[in-house]
């Protein structure tokens, strides 16, 4: 009788074990197509560049030897440091700001109503517009770029927190309530977690917005950081150089998003529970 | 034997509505919801509250709640009046409502975090009554993870679970169907049973109103009044898998659908 039960389960586990592997086959794939392209795109740069040319567009091997050679070098540090303590810096206080006052608004139609216009007309202005302003007001130094990505990173977790909240199931909210809830429990336990999607979309869109305001506010005046790096490199046409400051802040956006999501997952593992819903 | 029914003196009542009525809008606008409705809900009764759509059933348990003040009259429970969220009361609603972030075992401790029990007292309470309804092993499933009739169990145990005195329902089983629908009729009458719960409990649908309750209030069409209330003759325990069966099933039918049919059938 016990064989008679097993078997159907053995069948199961081996039917679940084929599909695994498919699974597997099929992130191999994609995973070789995807470095199959990266290939053909260096190769066809290393050999599609002539000689002539060899100035404007330099060469992925030269352009590793100039990385190397700046990573082994002290002065890239500098500016790597600077540009990453304007980014943290400018986005921490900018998704702070926008996290509260977003969230503020979201619960007070009254307030939203008030300062809809200020906020609209502020969104309105393109942030790079600004980068003289603070300049002017903040000097050449971290602070003016501080303020602009302050201000670029501000809008996109702002807005996604307010309509995150305006999302919020009122449904929820009441019956917290009426289960027992106090304000502050409800604020935390359902209002949050309920608009936390939408948050942490903000939260990651406004990263290379960041990288952004931090970079042109450095094009526009600066004397360090790696944005002052590409446009130095720019202008003395060490197009390597250029070339290995514009990865190292690739670099930069992808660990920022690489720990963003992380931290996204820990909160919302729930969402990515897969299609495993029972029916009975 | 005495019925403790009979003698209703205050102290049987949970809930009493008297004169209660709500409109929606203001001034010239003003839409009576309803309209001076009276009755009782009897500690330890079910009682059941039957109308078309749209005349205001919900609407009675939101005011029993406190979620909306009423226009007119008074609720009072237990003599007091109701005034402001009314957290003496559960509720269930339509839908299962249960947070999606937290776990079947998660979301049935949220109100005993939110009213302060102690952890381990609230584990042990919260395991005990999903085991109550058949949910052992699955306390870590979210609640995209299970069947309607087991989110709507896991909802209907968030609510009994702080013990409130009175729990109002909302239609929690209109989604349903038939098969869990009637077996969730049978575990819900179990648990009211051990915990000699009070409950109201709105539906539009005879069969449920005869199958589980004591006294079945009749509404009207919109502006909702009371227009029948309706005393249910069936004996307890009742088989609910065959409540057609039951004797006197057929004559409260009857009863109830000639009340009713005039409130749906236009003209």
């Amino acid at each position: 009788m016990t064989a008679v039960d097993v078997k159907p389960n053995a069948n199961f586990a081996h039917e679940s074990i084929r599909a695994h592997r498919r699974r597997a086959n099929r992130n191999l794939a994609i995973y070789v197509s995807r470095f199959a392209i990266l290939v053909a795109i260096l190769a066809t740069w290393q050999f599609g560049v002539s000689d002539a040319s060899l100035p404007y567009f330099s060469r992925p091997t030269l352009i590793a030897g100039r990385l190397a050679e700046l990573l082994s070098g002290e002065t890239i540090y500098r500016h790597i440091y600077v540009t990453l303590t304007e980014i943290v810096l400018g986005y921490v206080l900018g998704a702070l700001i926008g996290l509260v006052l977003g969230f503020v608004l979201g619960r007070s139609p009254f307030l939203s109503s008030v300062l809809q216009p200020y906020i609209m007309a502020l969104y309105s202005i393109p942030k790079i517009a600004l980068a003289p302003v603070f300049i002017v007001w903040l000097g050449l130094g971290i602070a003016s770029k501080v303020a602009v990505v302050l201000l670029s990173s501000f809008f996109l977790v702002f807005f996604n927190t307010y309509s995150g909240l305006l999302g919020v199931n009122e449904e929820f909210v009441r019956l917290a309530r009426l289960m027992g809830a106090s304000w502050t429990h409800t604020i935390g336990r359902v209002v949050l977690p309920a608009a936390a999607p939408q948050i942490f979309i903000g939260l990651k869109t406004a990263v290379p917005y960041a990288v952004i305001g931090a970079v042109i506010g450095e094009y526009i005046g600066a004397n360090e950081g790696l944005g002052f790096f590409i446009l130095y490199a720019s202008q003395t046409y060490d197009v390597p150089s250029l070339f290995s400051g514009i990865i190292l802040l690739v670099c930069i956006v992808f660990v920022v998003n690489v720990g963003l999501t992380r931290i996204e997952r820990r909160f919302m593992h729930w969402r990515n529970l897969g299609p495993q819903t029972l029916t009975f | 034997m005495l019925n403790k029914n009979d003698f209703s003196g205050p102290s049987d009542v949970a809930l009493a509505f008297r004169d209660v009525s709500l409109n929606f809008g203001q001034g010239i606008k003003s839409v009576p919801a309803i309209d001076r409705v009276n009755f009782d809900v009897l500690n330890g009764k079910v009682t059941t509250v039957v109308g078309p759509s749209g005349c205001g059933k919900t609407t009675l348990l939101r005011l029993a709640a406190g979620m909306v003040p009423a226009s007119g009259g008074e609720v009072l429970h237990d003599g007091a009046r109701v005034n402001g969220l009314n957290t003496r009361v559960g509720f269930v609603t339509q839908d299962s409502n249960l947070f999606p972030w937290l776990t079947a075992l998660q979301n049935v401790e949220f109100p005993l975090i939110a009213r302060g029990v102690p952890k381990d007292e609230r584990r042990e309470r919260a395991h005990r009554w999903l085991k109550l309804v058949g949910l052992t092993g699955f306390e870590n499933h979210y609640p995209s993870q299970l069947s309607g009739g087991m989110q709507k169990r896991v909802s209907i145990v968030r609510t009994l679970i702080y013990e409130p005195n009175v729990v109002l329902f909302d239609e929690p089983f209109g989604a349903l169907d038939a098969q869990t629908r009637m077996t969730l009729h049978h575990e819900l009458l179990e648990l009211w049973k051990q915990k000699n719960s009070t409950m109201l409990f709105i539906t539009h649908d005879l069969v449920e109103a005869i199958t589980l309750s004591d006294q079945i209030i009749i509404m009207t069409r919109r502006p909702g009044r009371v227009k029948q209330i309706y005393q249910v003759p069936l004996a307890r325990p009742r088989n609910v898998f065959e409540i057609y069966l039951e004797p006197g099933f057929d004559e409260a039918y009857s009863a109830l659908w000639e009340h009713f049919k005039s409130e749906i059938v236009p003209g």
